[in-house]
């Protein structure tokens, strides 16, 4: 099929692109200006690590990982390995490098997770979830992680919890920076960006160009019943088909300073991809496995908003936000020749247009000091689709929070309450509690307890096509959860530098959980089920030796039943645990990364009958700043020019994730990385 | 080491990475990954990593053995059901159909041959098969009938060829009459050629047409057969059902071409076997729609096949004025049973059985041979048809007899079964009931039901003078026991969706003890479960 550019025509228009970034950074240094702008409000940093845990400032007493992009610099990591090394957290991958892959919190679902981009919400309403490859990791700058709960400000959806992914802001301080990478099954990436003063402007620019064979091979999986294995019919590996991925993305941001304590902020974020879809691994499916070798899709997705911020006004550094945002999607489906049954071809598009008014201060009241949050916002969500036909509804919620602090802020309690209105549904009031112990400044106990919800999506509800259909009774997913746990962190503990650590208990109750189930023999259809309970420990911990080795780790340990059954929820594995090290000066000359990634047996269905055996993974890395060898930087007018080797899954074993995808063996990428 | 040297180092090896296109793995170290799968049940096995299993039937000559499928992966699971609970028998190891599953050389399922084979049914018990030691598989999509050896474990070959009068483009995929081969199956990609051109819905299918659409471009309305559904072997020949799906599948309007009964003359007791076409009545058209299964009988020294034709079906719309999902069956055209006599290979007989939609598992047939059961797809019903009216059928017919008074249970007045409390909606799941079998001594009759999850026993009274007729009152209603969770939505993960049935060959408690009947249970995997009845 003939879909997208030529050849000829992506190189062109990827050289335009780097073209045009580099000459806006001629004319963004020659106008730049030396002022500084009041900064966005920061993460409060409880300690320096790649992964932090940290206090987000309108959610003090979740517990949150902040990923600093930074700090990976030079590393071929995407956004799906940035999130996957947080505690907690879990990436569902349905294939390589560009396929879709999905995040899951505290055993959710990825329906059950609301993506944040720059504070917008870009979870479909159509499917409930957020591809995580359609975000390039070279046009962020850091992700926050809460986990479990956030309905109260990010409104229904979150019972898994809320990731925020921040894309570069737009600064008067000018910066640029080039990343060329080149990998295994002819990947290739090249991305550029550049903040800087364009007139009365703070402006930032980005691109991203990303690309693949995705021709890789894996070995068909050995199949174990009650102990008696079943011979392979076949020991040859199998090619992936049609499998190439390409994609492009592109940022546009402009804020402007309106006056001493208004600020206007307009951001653009647009991202197109187009591949092959080779579906499922089926075992029947002979020598190829079922393959499709004519599947095709093609998603854009444009996310448009505008925000005008007050800020520090005193005597109660009230703050306020207006902002409107408009998200687009559109995503092409078609297979001319499917392995089975008639031709399909889908045409999906999906918008949200809606606005929020967040109004916070900080203010004392007698012994006590309070932060106020409130918020109102309204969206309409609106989807046009083959399938599922042509369907809107508007939501409307209102929150608001205070943050009570009594005894020099060493205690802190969180009420927060949500009122929430989604059509269709029964409006609903969505309260949560948390509490912050501070004893002393190293030690932290923070407990939470909320009430959230997740009203079904489009699909959910009216999907239909023959025997797979929605369901329009659904009711939506409720759940409660509840989290304690301590945040300990020291500068120095003996040898140990920079040592953290963080141990966490949580629970979420989901009732009427949404599932796509067989109600007939002719017809699967989604249904609310019996209740799931997840049960949870997350302990996460880094330290640093000295100046050379910080090494982090974290385990995940994660409980999940469905209630009536006590079988295992499918797909959450019981633990996890990711350890790194990281040897070499810190912002010095050379950074040597290992990884160990073990994932136990996965439950591969709810009646506990399957399971995919657990594996252990190694990656490895090697960052050079060639800039800082014989004063090369200096010469290049380069801040930092990084060259890095990398490989994932060294051991080249055979995974299998989400449904059965086969994942690629060994990937090694070689990556340069320019700084100015 | 100076930093030249390490810089030069990581150039050399990003060379060679570069030069090896990046070192890119197979994934092929190490363990592969395992999928496993355990007991769902006390008295069930699993039978692989999938749900919906195609069928299971006993392997003759081994007394409490079985061979059961799984979907996917494509699997022949060897069972012994002796003990408590049915067990994956230690020998012989589990067939795994292999990608090239005829042999013919060529691997489906790849660029040379796109299609793939999808397991739909097993069939062992046909006296020839079992003298031979053969079994049958079924399989659509890449359509065929593979042969395997079910003490084995292996796959069966047979030499195949078409008779010298076969037009090759009719068969594409057997080879030429002077050229036999060696093959693990027999092809049923057929060029099937109607005398009317009439779909299930009385539209010209073939209308607007050109010719080089049809398999016979000078036979218009000429399709090739498709959707494999049951294969029994008869007086020396194999015979084919084809289901022959048109348009619409999955939608409320299903139409269907023509049915479509193969023939192939079948040498089983020669070295290699073969197989091959008939020469003359290669096809048998049957007059309704939707063939969807085989079964032989032996009457008064004369063999028949009935064919189980279910009526064209489709899947019920969801009726959004009602609160439940609509997931019922859509009766679209009549149900039959046809009947072939297997020497003449003649459609002799019609026995008529209304707007019916006919289980599609193997007709239950009496231990007397006087009575066929079969269940439906659209109600928790049971038809049955007196057997005794097909002694006077004669060897030919130029248009064959309609025996309405073989009709002991239709669907103008069928058996009705119970529902179970708690059981799913009504428009939800009406009832399909897919599993029926007589047992030993043939007073009694059970019906599985995949809605309910039920096993229903149905006492049976036959009047001991052939000569008299089986009325309905002969079946009587004795009770109906849950076998699984039903099919509701709160049951997820829990064993349900009970389907095939089959009673274990002997005299429970004098041939062997242990569980009497096996059924398959579809949900949450597929799974061979054993319960005892009369047994102990």
């Amino acid at each position: 099929m003939a879909w997208g550019p030529g050849r000829r025509g992506r190189r062109a228009w990827a050289l335009l692109a780097a073209s045009v970034a580099l000459l806006a950074a001629r004319a963004i240094r020659a106008q730049s200006e030396a002022e500084d702008r009041p900064p966005a409000p920061e993460v409060e940093v409880f300690r320096v690590q790649a992964v932090r845990s940290g206090e987000l400032p309108d959610a003090p007493s979740s517990f949150s990982s902040d990923i600093d992009v930074a700090d990976f610099a030079g590393e071929s990591k995407s956004v799906a390995d940035l999130l996957d090394q947080a505690v907690g957290v879990q990436v569902r991958r349905f294939g390589g490098a560009g396929q879709q892959s999905e995040v899951s919190i505290r055993g959710s679902n990825g329906r059950q997770v609301v993506i944040l981009l720059d504070g917008v919400r870009i979870n479909s309403a159509q499917s409930g979830s957020v591809d995580l490859s359609t975000i390039p990791r070279d046009l962020i700058e850091r992700i926050e992680v809460v986990r479990g709960g956030g309905s109260v400000q990010s409104g229904g959806a979150a019972i898994g919890g809320v990731v925020n992914i921040v894309t570069k802001q737009a600064r008067a301080q000018p910066h640029t920076s080039l990343a060329l990478a080149r990998g295994s099954f002819e990947t290739r990436q090249l991305s550029a960006s550049q903040t800087g003063r364009l007139q009365r402007f703070d402006l930032a620019l980005g691109y991203d160009f990303f690309r693949t064979q995705g021709d890789w091979t894996y070995e068909p999986f050995d199949v174990v019943i009650d102990g008696v294995p079943a011979p392979p019919d076949d020991t040859r590996e199998i090619e992936r088909v049609n499998n190439r991925n390409e994609s492009h993305a592109g940022l546009v941001k402009l804020g402007r300073d309106l006056g001493e304590h208004l600020r206007l902020e307009l951001s653009d974020q647009l991202f197109y991809g187009e591949g092959g879809r080779p579906g499922l691994d089926l075992p029947e499916g002979g020598a190829l496995r079922g393959q499709s070798f004519t599947a095709q899709s093609r998603r854009t997705r444009n996310v448009a908003d505008v925000s005008l911020r007050a800020f520090e006004w005193a005597p109660a550094q009230l703050e306020a936000k207006l902002r409107g945002f408009q998200r687009f999607e559109r995503n092409r489906f078609r297979d001319a020749t499917p392995p089975t049954g008639p031709a399909l071809d889908s045409d999906d598009r999906d918008t949200t247009l809606g606005g929020h008014l967040d109004f916070s201060a900080a203010l004392s009241l007698g012994p006590s000091q309070h932060r106020p949050l409130l918020g109102l916002e309204l969206q309409r969500d609106a989807l046009d689709s083959k399938q599922t036909g042509e369907h809107a509804r508007r939501v409307f919620g209102f929150f608001v929070q205070d943050e009570i602090g009594v005894l020099e802020r060493r205690v802190r309690i969180v009420p927060a309450l949500r009122f929430d209105d989604t059509g269709g549904f029964p409006a609903r009031w969505l309260p949560r509690v948390g509490a912050i112990l501070e004893p002393w400044p190293w030690l932290r106990v923070k407990g939470n307890a909320e009430r959230t919800y997740r009203a079904p999506t489009f699909n959910e509800l009216y999907f239909n096509e023959g025997s797979l259909r929605g369901n329009p009774a659904l009711r939506p997913e409720e759940s409660t959860n509840y989290d304690l746990g301590v945040e300990l962190a020291v500068a120095k503990l003996g040898p140990l530098q920079a040592f953290s650590l963080e141990a966490v208990a949580c629970q979420t109750d989901t009732e009427n959980s949404i599932v796509f189930q067989p109600i007939s023999p002719n017809v699967v259809a989604a249904t609310n089920v019996s209740d799931a309970r997840a049960r949870g420990i997350e302990l996460s911990g880094a330290l640093s030796l000295g100046a050379w080795l910080r090494v982090s780790g974290n385990w995940t340990y994660l409980d999940s039943e469905i209630r009536r059954t006590g079988n295992p929820l499918p797909g959450r594995p019981e633990h996890e645990v990711r350890v790194r090290c990281e040897l070499g000066p810190d912002h010095g000359l050379f950074k040597l990364v290992g990884e160990r990634r073990f994932t136990d047996d996965i439950p591969a269905d709810e009646g506990g009958v399957v399971t995919i055996r657990g594996r252990v993974v190694y990656d490895a890395s090697g960052v050079l700043d060639v800039s800082q060898i014989g004063g090369l930087g200096a010469r290049l007018g380069l801040r930092k020019l990084l060259v890095s080797l990398g490989a994932t899954n060294l051991g080249d074993i055979g995974v299998r994730d989400a449904q059965s995808f086969p994942q690629p063996g060994r990937v090694v990428t070689l990556r340069l990385e320019a700084q100015r | 080491m100076k930093r030249r040297a390490r810089v030069l180092i990581l150039l050399v090896a990003s060379a060679v990475c570069l030069a090896a296109d990046f070192c890119g793995g197979s994934g092929s170290r190490g363990e592969r990954s395992v999928f496993e799968a355990s007991e769902a049940d006390v008295r069930c096995q699993s039978l692989g990593t999938s749900p919906f299993p195609p069928g299971f039937d006993f392997v003759p000559a081994s007394p409490g053995r079985l061979v059961a499928l799984n979907f996917s992966p494509s699997f022949v699971v060897p069972l012994d059901g002796s003990g408590a609970a049915p067990v994956i028998a230690l020998a012989p190891p589990i067939l795994a159909i292999p990608d090239d599953s005829d042999g013919d050389g060529v691997d489906e399922g790849s660029l040379a041959q796109p299609d793939f084979p999808l397991l739909d049914g097993v069939a062992t018990g046909d006296p020839a098969l079992a003298a031979a030691g053969l079994g049958l598989l079924t399989a659509s999509n890449y359509e065929q009938v593979m042969l395997f050896h079910p003490s084995q474990g292996t796959m069966a070959w047979i030499e195949v060829a078409l008779p010298p009068s076969a037009r090759p483009q009719d068969f594409p995929r057997i080879p030429a009459w002077d050229a036999p081969a060696l093959r693990t199956a027999i092809s049923t990609r057929v060029c099937v050629k109607p005398e009317e051109t009439l779909d299930s819905s009385g539209d010209d299918y073939a209308a607007g047409l050109p010719d080089f659409v049809f398999c016979d471009p000078s036979w218009r309305g000429s399709f090739f057969a498709n959707f494999t559904s049951g294969a029994a072997v008869a007086a020396d020949r194999l015979f084919v059902s084809m289901s022959n799906l048109g348009s619409g599948a999955g939608g409320p309007q299903t139409k269907f071409f023509p049915g479509a009964v193969l023939v192939y003359d079948l040498a089983l007791d020669t070295d290699p076997p073969s197989a091959a076409p008939h020469a003359s009545t290669p096809v048998v058209l049957t007059q309704h729609f939707n063939p969807t299964q085989v079964t032989r009988i032996a009457l008064r020294g004369r063999e028949f096949v009935l064919v189980t034709l279910t009526g064209a079906i489709g899947i019920q719309r969801d009726d959004p004025g009602t609160p439940e999902i609509e997931g019922g069956t859509t009766i679209l055209s009549d149900a039959a049973i046809e009947v072939i006599d297997a020497e003449t290979l003649s459609l002799v007989g019609v026995i008529p059985l209304g707007p019916a939609a006919l289980g599609s598992d193997r007709l239950a047939i009496d231990p007397s041979g006087r009575v066929a059961a079969v269940g439906s797809e659209a109600g928790r019903l049971l038809f049955a048809v007196d057997l005794e009216p097909l002694a006077s059928l004669p060897a030919t017919a130029p248009t064959p007899i309609v025996l309405s008074d073989a009709v002991i249970f239709d669907a103008y007045a069928p058996l009705r079964l119970p529902a179970r409390s708690g059981g799913p909606a009504p428009a939800t799941c009406p009832g399909f009931t897919s599993g029926v079998a007589f047992n030993a001594a043939g007073d009694r009759v059970y019906v599985s039901e995949r809605c309910d999850g039920t096993l229903t026993t149905v006492g049976v009274l036959l009047p001991a003078d052939r000569a008299d007729p089986v009325s309905p009152s002969s079946f009587f209603l004795v009770g109906s026991e849950p076998v699984t969770a039903p099919l509701t939505q709160e049951t997820l993960g829990e064993l349900r969706d009970p389907g095939a049935l089959r009673v274990r060959p002997g005299i429970p408690g004098v041939d062997y003890h242990g569980p009497d009947l096996f059924f398959l249970a579809s949900q949450p995997k597929a799974s061979l479960c054993g319960i005892r009845v009369e047994s102990f």
